[in-house]
């Protein structure tokens, strides 16, 4: 990979990056090979299903996990294997929202005290003015400031959540990366904390790393989007290209499976479902991860990986054979026959076979 | 320990409609069947946080009510029945067993407390610090424990004392070690399942360095458990305080020590004079009923929450 140098680097560098826990029934490589850039100022969704790898990606780069493999940069500096005295003063730069608040809160801390403990230990206030800045903080996500002496058995869903994503903020963090921070929240709250984030955005500056597997939230909170399955990006560009124009059969079928709220509008879209179940990942997936279940799929596509291929200059590529420069180089298996209509129509090609 | 009631465990699984608030905390026994569960562990809770208050008032109230020492001998009135002047009776050499039995607890009270207090503070961290740090550090730790464990608690106290020397401190000592095991087996219990809860990864997300994770985030959660343990403890340390001295290997005669007392009755049982072992005896089974049945109820208030 080119070394950036560090005036104009990402503000967030992850190449090429691996997971594999170790379990009783073997290893499991959670995250194969995952390269993707996040540029200061950006929202960015890494959308997947349940088991794709986004939350394993998340906690590599909170340092949670430590990668098996690949490098992660952050302002231009290796914090892949960076050890914990090191990466602790970091750890202000790069905060995390958690999935439920109410397994991430400590039950026994009232909201004060949770608050004030990363202001503390990145001295980001002093004891003078440590009160003020709780209040700033239940402020910025429109907390009442008596709340601060509670704990959070005595609050609600969305007023963990809150404090959730105040005591990410704390530090003023240039990147934060939010795991699912609406997925335990009733539909109307959830909408409220993703207005939050969106303002925090704007008024703050941050940078979000967004994960999710709700798209529509993704939609209207990210500008870039990044889709992954079975721990490998698949498609990746701008929110609204993906989301009118998605090109990975894989993307295709998730898009397909979105709610449309409009019931008059709901037959006029084709449920693409795809065959078989997400396969376990025991072992190293040869190829595209997609193969055994792509309606498209090629004898090429089993075999080394799958490079990435530019659809449209706005950075928007997908990992998939069917948009090869050279695509009759490339044999497609001839059996699925609806599936080639659906793919001329998807690729808005007309099929070269 | 104070019988459990038979359908303690019923389970009833709440209606799916029930989870409308979103932040309930996940319970699979429904709130009524709780509530009965503790109103019916509460009324036995009651009587022996009762029974507990009668033996303390006794202890504190009880020297000042009557004219007699606790370890003097008084010769003009060897081993006289229960009367008006004697509530209780007297011993052997003419001392008031209730004068004797009344100081007796508040020495009792205080080695069984601190017995706790010690076996609950250093079980804790040991329990505490392997469960956190795990691997070696765990493997050592537990193998050491599992060692006191091999021996039943009264007899590893009795060899403790007898190593150390029966003196009122070294019985607590030797309490306390032969207790602690339970504490580190259930706060390092704790630990495990708590090191990986998602509030623990927040602490280190936010820059918490580990030690505070562990003693400020993680240990007060363990502890709980560890507080119900500590109340049983208070009455299995008096029996054994009390065994001990009993068998003349704890607190020393003529200490007034409830297991001492009944030791310088022991021998006059059999000829009638039951007063001097059974003051005492009761003194014992009320203070130990008392502990598990309010043992039982604070169990029954940190499961609920």
């Amino acid at each position: 990979m080119t070394d950036y140098p560090a005036a104009n680097a990402p503000l967030l560098d992850v190449t090429n990056l691996q997971h594999t826990f170790q379990t009783g029934a073997g290893r499991v490589f959670a995250v194969n090979g995952v390269s993707f850039r996040i540029d200061a100022g950006e929202a960015v969704g890494l959308v997947g299903e349940s088991g794709s790898g986004k939350s394993t990606v998340a906690k590599c780069l909170v340092r949670l996990l430590e990668p098996s493999g690949g490098s992660m940069r952050f302002r231009g500096a290796d914090i892949t294997h960076m050890n914990e005295r090191s990466f602790r003063p970091l750890r202000s730069q790069i905060q995390m929202v958690f999935q439920d608040p109410t397994m991430s809160l400590n039950p026994r801390l009232t909201v004060r005290q949770t608050l004030s403990e990363p202001l503390r230990l990145h001295k980001t206030a002093t004891n003078g003015n440590l009160e003020a800045r709780l209040h700033d903080l239940m402020g910025l996500v429109n907390l009442d400031r008596r709340l601060l002496g509670r704990q959070p058995h005595q609050l609600s869903g969305g007023q963990k959540q809150r404090v959730g994503i105040a005591r990410a903020i704390a530090t003023n963090p240039a990147f934060v990366v939010l795991d699912e921070p609406t997925a335990s929240l009733d539909m109307s709250i959830r909408i409220q904390i993703i207005s939050l984030l969106r303002r925090l955005q704007d008024e703050l500056g941050m940078t979000y790393l967004f994960i999710s597997h709700d798209l529509s939230t993704v939609r209207h909170l990210c500008n870039r989007v990044i889709v992954m399955y079975l721990g490998q990006v698949v498609e990746e560009g701008p929110v609204e290209e993906i989301f009118t124009n998605p090109k990975h059969p894989y993307t295709q079928a998730l898009l397909s499976a979105v709610p449309i709220p409009d019931p008059a509008r709901r037959g006029q879209r084709r449920r693409i479902v795809l065959p078989g179940e997400t396969p376990h990942l025991t072992a190293p997936i040869v190829g595209c991860p997609l193969a055994d279940r792509c309606p498209y799929v090629m004898p090429a596509c089993r075999q080394g990986t799958i490079p990435f291929f530019d659809i449209e200059p706005g950075g928007h590529r997908a990992a998939c054979l069917l948009y090869a420069e050279d695509r009759d180089a490339v044999a497609i298996d001839g059996s699925a026959e609806s599936a080639r209509v659906s793919r001329s129509e998807a690729s808005g090609r007309t099929g070269s076979d | 320990m104070a019988a459990t009631p038979s359908n303690a465990q019923a389970i009833s699984v709440s209606p799916p409609g029930s989870a409308a608030a979103p932040d309930a905390a996940p319970s699979r026994i429904s709130w009524q069947a709780r509530l009965r569960r503790w109103r019916r562990t509460r009324a036995a809770g009651l009587v022996g946080v009762a029974a507990l208050a009668a033996i303390v008032l006794l202890a504190i109230v009880g020297p000042l009510l009557i004219p007699f020492d606790p370890i003097k001998p008084n010769p003009s009135v060897i081993t006289q029945p229960p009367s008006a002047t004697h509530w209780m009776g007297t011993d052997q050499y003419g001392r008031d067993i209730f004068a004797r039995v009344a100081a007796a607890g508040r020495l009792d009270l205080t080695v069984a407390i601190s017995v706790t207090a010690l076996a609950l503070t250093i079980g804790s961290l040991i329990g505490g610090v392997a469960g956190y740090m795990g691997g070696i550090v765990d493997d050592v730790a537990m193998r050491f424990i599992d060692v006191l464990l091999a021996f039943p608690a009264f007899i590893l106290a009795l060899g403790i004392t007898a190593m150390l020397g029966n003196e009122a401190r070294n019985v607590v000592i030797a309490v306390a070690i032969a207790y602690m095991p339970y504490f580190v087996r259930i706060v390092r219990g704790e630990m495990l399942s708590l090191r990986e809860a998602e509030y623990a990864a927040a602490a280190k997300c936010v820059g918490n360095p580990r030690p505070r994770i562990m003693g400020y985030h993680l240990l007060p959660n363990a502890l709980p458990p560890a507080f119900v343990q500590a109340t049983l403890t208070l009455g299995w340390g008096i029996l054994d305080v009390a065994g001990l001295s009993f068998l003349g290997v704890g607190i020393k005669p003529p200490t007034a020590e409830w297991g001492v007392i009944i030791g310088d009755g022991a021998q006059y049982i059999n000829s009638g004079q039951w007063w001097i072992s059974v003051f005492p005896g009761l003194a014992i089974l009320i203070t130990v009923l008392g502990f598990n049945l309010a043992g039982d109820w604070v169990r029954e208030s940190v499961l609920r929450r």
